[in-house]
């Protein structure tokens, strides 16, 4: 049976008698009345108690398809890989809606329910240029939400539909968020800060939280739990009736910027992403489950989905426990216990492990997908039957870091990032390898030097790294002499000095490493390297260079007064007063000569051995003869 | 001050003799402005004065001076004031007078510019190398072999033949691979029959005007095996292009080798005759 949207002037005058009786007292029947009490404990722990005796949430094995060039809507169910029907809607906009027993989508102008095993049309409504905010059900009820979206003067719809009809059709000045459904009650998130506790069979509002320090735009059913958040996500329950965050189980990420920033919870109270947009492919997925004195994420993984790469975040935080790459960017996803369901634009839908990212099953739909929608609730999968994994989170990390597609820079960054928080040996050979790469993108490489540079393990890689320099006939090319020298001065890796030294004069050592490779050369405190720096400050300091070589000259003075102290004079005296050699050098010298006066003049040289106190290095050669 | 070898000429070598032509110009020219009876060269000390100058025309005229008085005594005082910072005009020049003076004991200083971050000053240094020919200079030219930029590359293959490094022919055969295409005349130089044989293989697959200076360093040889020598005239006769035509004419009349070599020309002139237009 279709139903028709009233004229503007009929709901107008359905808004207006709701307002009516909200306002008749406390407790109204009507949803959403501002007279309605918030945050009563008894209110919020019948609920739960309700909540606690009924079965967990439904959930489904079909996953639908949307998309609009080429048009098509098809349910696919993941359990027999069999496709279950497919239309062709015109203007279909946004992702399809899965709930137990229906798919909603917004198609031109309409909202309409299809029955989700046969795709038979339910309801057909005029959305009155409201978008489709979200939508949830059990075995009985449904709850679809409609908005303008916005603040002040926002508008919304909440639609309750029971045995394939719709039972209510309510309008409402607030703007709202995604609904969950669970023990026959609607969880209704609404203007930031609110959430209705609605009973399914009327709409009547039986419980309502309001907090003041979080924004809450959806609702989630989880088992037989219900969860709230926007930020963060917090379970529901009578802890809630203190109307703050701190005061309920909650959890928060704490993973530091992530590529496309994509929010922990959608923000509902903006238009949801059109057909193609990126936040499809964006986006944060979880599963919350009971924890102690906590929200805990199922399997301990936050997935981050980028396109076409896969994180596993520990626990919410910035360490990776896999990666991966799929061939296609992933368009639509869902956290299930025991993994992480994915599709992809290819059509493609697979189950990966929770544990190490692998495959335990992949069907493929057979129709491209501009999202792909799920709504599942249990295990989707054997947990044992993910085969062994290739290789390691290092590995899998190194692979997104190598991705040749230029779109995926933000996620190759993360990748090196979290490659440079595994202790394990093998990482300093791929740090070396993307650092050395110039063909990465600038900021990914930048990572890829940085993380090297404060590695103190992997001193193996980085000696034999060393070791190579670049030569035309061997087709080897310069090793990152800068960052490696950096994280051997700090692994304090003697051996490596005479290799460094040895970059140091080789002509094809990058004139972008030189900076790094004299402060490396500087750290070391070893005298003998005193000497070589002043040769090729000497060789160079008269020429015109490029501004690495320019800022090297400039760092090798600074290394020579650090490495000698006073026996650094007649060195600096030279570069300060020659007029043939470039003026950054000679004020540098200038600036290290004030440096030891200073110093002198604190510390007034008693005997030789004071002046040998006062020299910074401790070890190595003695000071390098002056011969001019 | 010690002679080059005597060799067909080679861009390093033809770079030397322009230097040595420039500084004699130069030291006309200064001498020229003089009262004759002023007339004398310039002393060690007053050559170490100028390059002590700030001035850089000074530090020229100093570097000029140095040429010109020739001595190997000068050497360390060029190796002082280069390792002192010269920039790159007057850095060239003092490599130039190092190589015009030609004396083993600027090995030290030139082997270090061969590993200057510039690559022209590397392929000057390589040329001095070469003509001064220090203890180690063929170690330093196989390493110059590798360098990133071609025209060091070139310079240190021909250095390679120049001095006569026979080791060396296996490492030529590589950097020929990897395209250094001057490094063929110089396998023609050093190699033996089975070299010159796989040298011929590249023919073909080397553009000829590259191969044809190589070809004729190794027709020259007479201490080569006459076979090797016609094996070079029959591949070139199976090539049957013009340019081969052309070469084994030019061979045909020359004086190549001399009378040993007479067998050879025959055989050229026959072949060149057989090639169709």
């Amino acid at each position: 049976m279709k139903h028709r949207i009233l004229s503007f002037g009929s709901k107008f005058s359905a808004a207006t008698a709701l307002l009516g009786l909200a306002a008749c007292g406390g407790g109204a029947s009507g949803a959403l009345s501002p007279t309605f009490p918030d945050n009563r404990a008894d209110d919020l722990a019948s609920v739960e108690a309700r909540l606690a005796a009924a079965p967990a949430h439904p959930g489904t094995s079909v996953a639908v398809l949307t998309s609009a060039r080429p048009a098509h809507l098809v349910a696919f169910d993941t359990a027999s890989g069999t496709r279950l029907w497919e239309k062709q809607p015109a203007d279909i906009r946004g992702a399809a809606l899965v709930t137990p027993t229906l798919v909603i989508t917004h198609e031109g102008d309409d909202v309409v329910g299809r029955a989700l095993q046969t795709g038979d049309e339910r309801f057909r409504l005029d959305t009155d240029q409201m978008s489709v905010i979200g939508a949830d059900g059990d075995a009985d009820s449904t709850a679809i939400a409609l908005s303008t979206g916005g603040g002040i003067g926002a508008r919304s719809r909440l639609l309750i539909v029971r045995g394939g009809s719709i039972a209510k059709d309510q309008i409402v000045d607030h703007a709202l968020g995604v609904p969950a459904v669970q023990a026959g009650m609607v969880f209704l998130p609404w203007d930031n800060q609110n959430v209705s506790v609605l009973d399914a069979a009327d709409a009547h509002e039986i419980a309502r939280v309001r907090l003041t320090d979080e924004v809450v735009s959806a609702a989630r059913a989880s088992g037989s739990r219900m969860y709230i958040g926007g930020t963060s996500v917090l379970a529901f329950g009578a802890a809630l009736s203190a109307g703050k965050r701190e005061a309920a189980v909650h959890f928060t990420p704490s993973t530091g910027p992530l590529p496309g920033e994509p929010r922990f919870l959608p923000d509902s109270y903006r238009p949801p992403p059109p057909l193609g947009g990126a936040q499809h492919s964006v986006r944060l997925e979880w599963r919350p489950e009971p924890g102690t004195n906590a929200v805990a994420l199922s399997d301990g993984n936050l997935y981050l989905v980028y396109y076409k790469t896969v994180f596993a975040l520990d626990h919410g935080e910035r360490k990776a426990t896999w990666a991966r790459l799929t061939d296609t960017d992933i368009v639509g996803a869902q956290a299930v216990p025991g993994g992480l369901l994915i599709g992809e634009q290819s059509g493609r839908v697979s189950l990966l492990d929770a544990r190490t990212g692998e495959t335990v099953w992949s069907k493929s739909v057979g129709r491209t997908a501009q999202a792909i929608s799920f709504n599942a609730q249990t295990a989707m999968g054997s947990a044992g039957a993910a085969k062994a994994a290739d290789g390691s989170t290092t590995d899998a990390l190194a692979a997104v870091a190598q991705s040749l597609d230029v779109r995926l820079a933000p996620a190759q960054a993360l990748a090196v990032d979290l490659l440079g928080g595994l202790s394990d040996e093998a990482v300093a050979g791929h740090l070396i390898t993307l650092c050395e790469n110039r063909r990465l993108p600038k900021g990914v490489r930048a990572q890829a030097c940085k993380s090297l540079a404060e590695r103190a393990t992997g001193t193996d890689e980085i000696i034999f790294a060393l070791t190579r320099h670049a030569s035309f006939l061997e087709g080897s090319t310069a090793p990152p002499a800068g960052a490696l020298g950096l994280a051997a001065a700090k692994a304090k890796l003697k051996d490596a000095l005479p290799l460094l030294i040895a970059h140091l004069k080789d002509p094809h050592t990058p004139s972008d490493e030189l900076p790094a490779l004299m402060m490396a050369l500087a750290q070391f405190k070893d005298r003998s390297a005193a000497a070589p720096i002043r040769d090729f400050v000497r060789m160079y300091h008269a020429d015109d260079w490029e501004a690495d070589l320019v800022k090297a000259l400039v760092l090798g003075v600074d290394a020579m007064r650090a490495l000698l102290g006073p026996a650094a004079r007649d060195a600096l005296e030279e570069f300060a007063a020659n007029p043939l050699g470039m003026s950054e050098v000679r004020n540098e010298a200038t600036k290290e000569l004030a440096k030891l006066d200073t110093k002198s003049a604190a510390t007034p040289s008693k005997n030789e051995g004071t002046a040998a106190d006062n020299a910074e290095p401790s070890q190595g050669a003695p000071a390098p003869s002056q011969t001019r | 001050m010690s002679q080059p070898k005597s060799m067909p000429s080679t861009p390093a070598r033809a770079r030397t003799e322009a230097a040595l032509v420039g500084l004699a110009l130069a030291v006309l020219s200064v001498t020229a402005a003089q009262p004759a009876n002023a007339q004398k060269g310039p002393t060690l000390k007053e050559i170490q004065a100028q390059l002590e100058s700030d001035d850089p025309a000074t530090i020229q005229a100093g570097l000029e001076s140095a040429g010109l008085l020739g001595s190997p005594k000068v050497i360390p005082v060029l190796a002082e004031r280069v390792r002192l910072g010269l920039r790159p005009d007057l850095l060239r020049t003092a490599v130039d007078t190092l190589g015009v003076i030609g004396h083993p004991s600027a090995g030290p200083i030139l082997f270090e510019l061969v590993l200057h971050r510039r690559a022209d000053v590397r392929q000057l240094a390589v040329g001095a190398v070469v003509v001064t020919n220090p203890p180690g200079t063929e170690g330093v030219l196989l390493t110059a072999l590798g360098d990133d930029d071609p025209q060091v590359r070139d310079a240190a293959a021909e250095g390679l033949g120049t001095i006569g490094a026979k080791h060396a022919v296996k490492t030529l055969f590589l950097a020929l691979d990897r395209g250094v295409v001057a490094a063929a005349p110089s396998i023609a130089q050093l190699g033996a029959a089975g070299d010159i044989e796989q040298l011929l293989r590249y023919l073909g697959k080397v553009p000829f005007v590259s191969m044809a200076p190589a070809l004729t360093h190794a027709l020259a040889r007479t201490e080569l095996p006459q076979a090797t020598r016609l094996t070079i005239v029959t591949r070139l006769e199976e090539l049957a292009t013009p340019e081969t035509r052309a070469f084994l004419e030019t061979f045909a009349q020359s004086n190549s080798g001399g009378a040993a070599n007479e067998a050879t020309r025959r055989a050229a002139r026959a072949a060149a005759e057989r090639i169709v237009h």
